[in-house]
């Protein structure tokens, strides 16, 4: 499999994402200003339509998006992709073999990534724009597993990779690269699914 | 506009649920133990509210609501629970007025809680209603008259209610005057009352229909004949679930949620910029040019369709209360999405006719569909004979009225039960057979809704009735019975009150 392509997916679905919310914004903005026949500025009307979707819903969703990141990087950068090995950042790899460490610097990217939200996620963020089902929050939720499961294939991928490689280790290799990239398409695709809703049906 | 919601009674508390069910992931989940351990709990529009009910029973074995003074959220309170603290008291009630306070709910009879609600009302020894306080302390934690409420607003406490009673039943029917009256005499306070008027035939408890209608009428009769200011409500809103049971083939919980979707609109706590929905501003509007509580006739819409005459029209074609909507004096339209609000009064002035400037329209975000609810102010009167058409607003209520006067005509020795010492037979005696008690204001009342009577000064019901009146009682506590002597002491005390009202 072509894993430069599944790279292309990831940021073509984040670009899309990132696209359809500033349309969305933009279209919404301009209706708004219809309905109150006023001036007012985008940073109130966000303000003003944003929803509470609950603080379990949020902290699942906040989690989903580091999760997300730090999955892409696992995979991408500790598993064998088809990129030049420089690029792997194979040797990387092979300074740090044991799943300890690995999993130490998972958690350090959990926590750079959770530092990062707690500094920039304000209450008017992404889904608080958007009415959010709860079957959809459901599957948000469930992103979070499927994300875990991901990071961890990457890590023991990563680990075999750097280890000598046998017949039965490459058989398995195939089998859950696959796996750990259709993980994390997949959650991205739903993470990203409320904006795309929202583009079609209307954000509020 | 932040609303509040109670559920009163059994119905009440069933839609009350559908309006108060967590938003969030998981909350279901959670062993209702753990909703009073003080947790977070998101519902539609952030709106709070809680369930009142009279059987214990009944609320114990539901798993949504906690008992509230254990910390629980969603809460449920037992007013009566305030009576057991004080046992004296209960047994005064019983022996003097024969009223069990303490009954396992009031099995369609609006008439014992408002008659206790008036014993406290003239038993000054008893001191206040400890049931009505027990609610309104209860409730008041949530409004923006909390005693807790520091200098700063506090933007999660509502600044108006919404109150969901069954009409029919016995605890919503019979609570609801009480502690709309107990909210009321507070403060100017905008109270809605959500009445579902029971369908046809008999109920799950095998309670007739007339029984059903005599407790609806008495429960409305109270709510509307309440003069403008003091303890008159902003406005009744009227659901007929006889079209709703058709419509759902008699499915409750999808009646229920039916109730919450159409209501959503006016919940909505969301606003756009610059259209800030002042609760009191809405309620003065409701009552212009009325002296009395306005009836409300809600109809509603959702389509993804944004064209404001399509959604109107559509809305129209679904009041949840039979009505001619041209007959309306006033019509307030609750937006959710986008659709142009001048677009929808222009719509509305086009489909029935009522100035542009009686019309308000009040836009709030949505959730990407397009959503509107209309609520149409008296839609009656204006023609005679208006209640020979099925469709009218004039014949529901007109057949409502005629079941509860066959009631009290044919079940006198239901009413009045032999049980009942001679002060509370008396007492009954004159409210539902007196010359101007009410069997007679009934057919007052029916008159003029055959004569086309419309409601401006006066609605069908207009004069205020009381079970127990003021002087009554006194004469009964002193045992003077046919003194003149305490007769006119009671009336120079009656009218010394009203002039010192008077003064401030």
């Amino acid at each position: 499999m072509n894993y430069i392509f599944g790279m292309g997916i990831f940021f073509i679905l984040m670009a899309l994402g990132s696209g359809l919310h500033i349309l969305n914004l933009l279209k919404t903005y301009k209706k708004v200003q219809k309905i109150t026949e006023g001036d007012v500025q985008m940073g109130e009307v966000i303000k003003k339509i944003s929803r509470n979707h609950g603080p379990n819903f949020t902290a699942f969703a906040i989690t989903s998006w580091i999760l997300l990141i730090t999955a892409f990087v696992h995979f991408y950068f500790f598993a064998p992709v088809d990129l030049p090995k420089g690029v792997t950042y194979f040797r990387f790899i092979s300074l740090m073999p044991s799943f300890l460490e690995i999993s130490g610097f998972g958690i350090f990217m959990l926590v750079l990534f959770g530092i990062i939200a707690a500094l920039f996620i304000r209450k008017h963020w992404l889904y608080s724009f958007y009415p959010v089902s709860n079957r959809m929050k459901r599957y948000i939720a469930l992103t979070v597993p499927m994300l875990l499961v991901s990071i961890i294939i990457s890590i023991v991928l990563g680990i075999w990779y750097s280890s000598t490689l046998d017949s039965e280790i490459e058989f398995w290799i195939e089998i859950l690269r696959p796996v750990a990239l259709a993980l994390l398409l997949v959650s991205e695709g739903i993470l990203i699914w409320p904006v795309i809703a929202g583009f079609k049906e209307g954000a509020t | 506009m932040k609303v509040c919601v109670v559920g009163i009674g059994g119905c009440g508390g069933a839609v009350a649920e559908c309006f108060l069910q967590n938003q969030d992931i998981l909350g279901g989940y959670l062993p209702n133990k753990l909703h009073c351990a003080g947790g977070y709990y998101k519902s539609f529009g952030n709106i709070r509210g809680l369930w009142i009910e009279a059987a214990k029973t009944d609320a114990i074995s539901q798993k949504f609501f906690g008992p509230l003074g254990n910390g629980c959220y969603p809460g449920y309170i037992i007013p009566k629970d305030a009576i057991i603290k004080d046992e004296s008291l209960y047994g005064n009630i019983r022996q003097k007025y024969g009223f069990d306070v303490l009954g396992e709910g009031f099995f369609s009879k609006a008439e014992p809680l408002k008659a206790i609600n008036e014993i406290f009302d003239i038993e000054n020894e008893l001191g206040q209603n400890p049931m009505m306080n027990y609610a309104w302390s209860s409730i008041q934690q949530y409004t923006t008259l909390s005693s807790n409420l520091s200098q700063g607003k506090d933007s999660s406490l509502c600044d108006s209610m919404l109150f969901v009673i069954s009409l029919g039943g016995g605890t919503g029917t019979g609570f609801i005057n009480p502690v709309t009256k107990k909210i009321r005499e507070k403060a100017q306070f905008p109270v809605f009352v959500l009445g579902i008027l029971t369908e046809g035939g008999k109920d799950q408890r095998h309670v007739s229909e007339d029984q059903r209608s005599l407790s609806a009428t008495i429960s409305m009769y109270d709510l509307i004949t309440k003069r403008r200011g003091g303890e008159a409500i902003s406005g009744l809103i009227l659901v007929d679930n006889q079209i709703l049971t058709e419509r759902f083939q008699g499915d409750y919980h999808k009646i229920d949620n039916y109730i919450f979707e159409i209501m959503r609109p006016f919940l909505e706590s969301r606003e756009y910029p610059k259209k800030h929905l002042d609760p009191l501003h809405l309620d003065g509007n409701l009552w212009k040019d009325l002296k009395h509580p306005a009836i409300l006739v809600p109809c509603h819409c959702a389509d993804n369709n944004d064209d404001a005459s399509h959604l109107v029209r559509c809305a129209l074609e679904n009041p949840l209360f039979n009505c001619n909507p041209a007959k309306a004096d006033r019509a307030y339209i609750f937006a959710r999405g986008f659709v142009n609000p001048e677009g929808l009064r222009d719509a509305l002035h086009n489909e029935i006719k009522v100035s542009k400037d009686h019309i308000g329209v009040y836009p709030k975000p949505g959730d990407g569909i397009n959503e509107i609810l209309i609520l149409l102010r008296n839609p009656y009167g204006g023609n005679i004979g208006a209640q020979n058409d099925s469709k009218s607003f004039e014949r529901r209520i007109y057949d409502l009225i005629s079941r509860a006067s066959n009631y009290i005509t044919s079940s006198k020795v239901d009413i009045i039960l032999d049980s009942y010492p001679e002060i509370t037979r008396n007492a009954l005696e004159n409210y539902f057979y007196g010359d101007s008690g009410l069997l007679k204001m009934l057919e007052v009342s029916r008159d003029r809704i055959a004569k086309g009577e419309k409601p401006g000064e006066e609605p069908f019901f207009s004069q205020e009735l009381k079970i127990f009146e003021e002087n009554e009682p006194i004469e009964v506590f002193v045992q003077t019975s046919g003194s003149e002597d305490e007769k006119i002491r009671s009336i120079v005390k009656q009218e010394v009150e009203k002039a010192l009202r008077g003064t401030g």
